[in-house]
């Protein structure tokens, strides 16, 4: 019985010392070593089984998708063809103006092999790791917008911190207005889980529903410009001289498969974001 | 020998918790396959084994995750010293009493975040009666299902000493 209230006092103070820890120890990456195999076989067996439900729950919704997705393929051909030329003349616009052309971020595509099923933490495992390029901090995307970021790395897999766990914040703007009193902070909702908002806001922040939250770049983790989330509403702080939007997330965090690890070969260093 | 298969069961029971079981979501309710190996285990042996099952299950879910290390290591080496407690007042080869006993240690499986986020300054991602209402009633009742599906496999195993050889008398 001491025994056990020993342990458990020394687990106590354990936890508490490591709810904003950053890195992990040997044993932890030869931990994560052993079991991401094991969890990217169970995935990929995952993956099989709901493609299975997928496919028998409806061979024509997927013909009317794939119609569907050919129409926004075309579309996109164009609009990629259109943000080519934008982006040569932007280029042009920046050498004109002295100003350093932000260079192109290298993605690193990698498989969801597992997600923490507590509801206590939010974090997915990937199937890259150091091995592969990937390093602590690193920002994780989807096609849709950003999802949060690297938290640890073994050789072999990668814990990512998401955005909607309350240990992560990001530095944030909007992409409307772009004023520089407008970086926010959006943090994770504890009332509304899954949602995210955006705080520090002053009551005459030209900031409305609708309007598209960016990160912002302050801090050095995370590039400028990933899309967060969409505002949905705007609340008053209980003493009413701050604001704070309440946010849908840009990418849907139930259904995370394929994420791309960010690795920006030139971001801004300044205060303003990281795990709290 | 035992303690290699109860790891490679722990690993077994993180990888298809983390993947498989996410599938099994009715109202975003997950079943924590750890707790019902753990339960199991600990009514297989005794409170000292079942709060070392406890720690190193709880340990492994921390790290693979990524929780603050002890978070889950303290609740499910509690939940197996408690288990453990009550593996010699049950018949084990009487596969309902370790279904029935899952359920309230489902319920203390849920409940002791809370009380752990409060000292280690972790904010709550659900208020407490929501988080009960909305989780708590239907993982009960998965790990009560669950643990009638396992449960005879790991009695199974034990009664030929492949899990707790030292243990002298396997069944009651």
């Amino acid at each position: 019985m001491i025994t056990l209230f020993l342990v458990l006092t020394m687990l106590l103070v354990l936890t508490q010392r490591t709810v904003t820890r950053q890195g992990i120890t040997v044993a932890e990456e030869a931990l994560l070593t052993v079991v991401a195999p094991v969890q990217g076989v169970f995935q990929r067996f995952t993956s099989s089984v709901e493609g299975l439900r997928t496919s028998i729950k409806g061979y024509q919704f997927l013909a009317a998708e794939n119609r569907r997705l050919q129409d926004e393929l075309a579309a996109t051909l164009a609009l990629e063809a259109r943000l080519t030329e934008l982006r040569h003349e932007n280029n042009r616009l920046r050498q004109m103006l002295n100003f350093e052309a932000r260079s192109e971020h290298e993605l690193i595509a990698a498989e969801v092999i597992a997600r923490d099923s507590s509801s206590w933490f939010q974090t997915i495992s990937i199937n890259k790791g150091s091995l592969h390029g990937v390093e602590q901090n690193l920002a994780v995307v989807t096609s849709e917008g950003l999802i949060g970021s690297i938290l640890a790395v073994s050789p072999v897999s990668s814990q990512v911190l998401l955005l909607t766990d309350n240990r992560r914040a990001v530095s944030a703007m909007v992409q409307r207005s772009r004023e520089p009193g407008m970086v926010g902070v959006v943090e994770a909702d504890a009332d509304l889980p899954g949602y995210l908002r955006m705080i520090n806001l002053p009551r005459d922040a030209n900031i409305q529903p609708g309007d598209t939250i960016i990160s912002s770049g302050l801090g050095g983790i995370y590039p400028q410009g990933l899309v967060l989330g969409y505002v949905l509403e705007m609340v008053e702080e209980e003493l009413g001289l701050l604001r704070f939007a309440l946010l849908r997330p840009a990418a849907n965090f139930n259904r995370l498969e394929e994420v791309f690890v960010v690795v920006p070969s030139a971001v801004p260093a300044q205060g303003g974001e990281g795990v709290f | 020998m035992g303690a290699i298969i109860i790891f490679l069961l722990l690993m077994l029971s993180l990888a298809l918790q983390g993947s498989l079981l996410a599938l099994v979501s009715p109202n975003g309710v997950h079943p924590d396959l750890l707790l019902v190996v753990v339960v199991a285990l600990a009514l297989l042996s005794d409170s000292k084994r079942g709060a070392l099952v406890g720690l190193v299950a709880g340990l492994m879910q921390d790290i693979v995750f990524g929780a603050p290390l002890g978070f889950f290591a303290s609740i499910k080496m509690l939940v197996g010293a408690m288990a453990g407690f009550l593996a010699e007042e049950i018949n084990r080869d009487f596969v309902l009493a370790p279904m029935l006993l899952v359920i309230p240690f489902s319920l203390f499986n849920d409940l002791m975040p809370f009380i752990l986020s409060e000292f280690a300054k972790i904010s709550q991602p659900f208020p407490l009666l929501q988080y009960l209402q909305q989780h708590s009633a239907g993982r009960m009742l998965m790990h009560f299902f669950i643990m009638g599906l396992i449960y005879p496999y790991l009695c199974r195993a034990q009664k030929r000493r492949l899990l707790f050889p030292q243990l002298e008398n396997p069944g009651k």
